[in-house]
């Protein structure tokens, strides 16, 4: 499994952003879930 | 005897999960914490923070490695914003476990999940638990 973020596989530890509404889903690895920016900003533009 | 007992745990190690996530609006976050290969986790208590500005249900259960769900050991409705949940926990609800001996083995899996609260501004969140590792 990788992350959307850094497009690396991810570790014993990642994080699950669903919305349930559109079915958009994205997988977040343990670094990258410490830069709230880049999570915004690519589930902006995951989720559109 | 007193002697032995303060230094051996049948059960492990002592140690900490945690970490901090970032909610956002409208959308489901879920935690996975995988038990890694060679260990066995006896899972003690935890806790974690509803850092949005609306009510999200929060909720700890545990899923085997295929992420079929294997039990609850906690949930909570409704936590308010900025409040906080802990497991166990003696408040009623059809999956909220109370004390249970939670022992996972490699690959299965702990989660947190705070469900959607409808729009919001999102927000920082974070999660801590207590575990006793044994290695294999």
């Amino acid at each position: 499994m990788k992350c959307d973020i850094c497009e690396k596989n991810v570790g014993n530890v990642y994080y699950i952003y669903f919305n349930r509404e559109n079915g958009v889903e994205m997988i977040v690895c343990e670094e990258c879930i410490k830069n709230k920016d880049k999570v915004v900003d690519k589930w902006a533009k995951i989720s559109g | 005897m007193a002697e032995v007992f303060a230094w051996s745990f049948l059960a492990g190690n002592p140690d900490v999960r945690s970490g901090t996530v970032t909610l956002l609006d409208n959308t489901s976050s879920t935690v996975v914490i995988t038990v890694p290969a060679k260990q066995r986790w006896l899972v003690l208590f935890g806790q974690a923070k509803n850092g949005d500005d609306v009510a999200r249900n929060i909720r700890f259960y545990v899923t085997d490695s295929s992420d079929n769900v294997i039990g609850y050991l906690g949930f909570a409705e409704n936590v308010p914003a900025g409040e906080r949940v802990v497991f166990p926990n003696q408040e009623a609800h059809r999956l909220n476990a109370g004390f249970v001996l939670a022992i996972l083995e490699a690959g299965e899996k702990l989660k947190i999940t705070w469900d959607s609260g409808g729009a919001s501004s999102g927000g920082d969140s974070d999660y801590a638990i207590k575990i006793m590792v044994v290695r294999l």
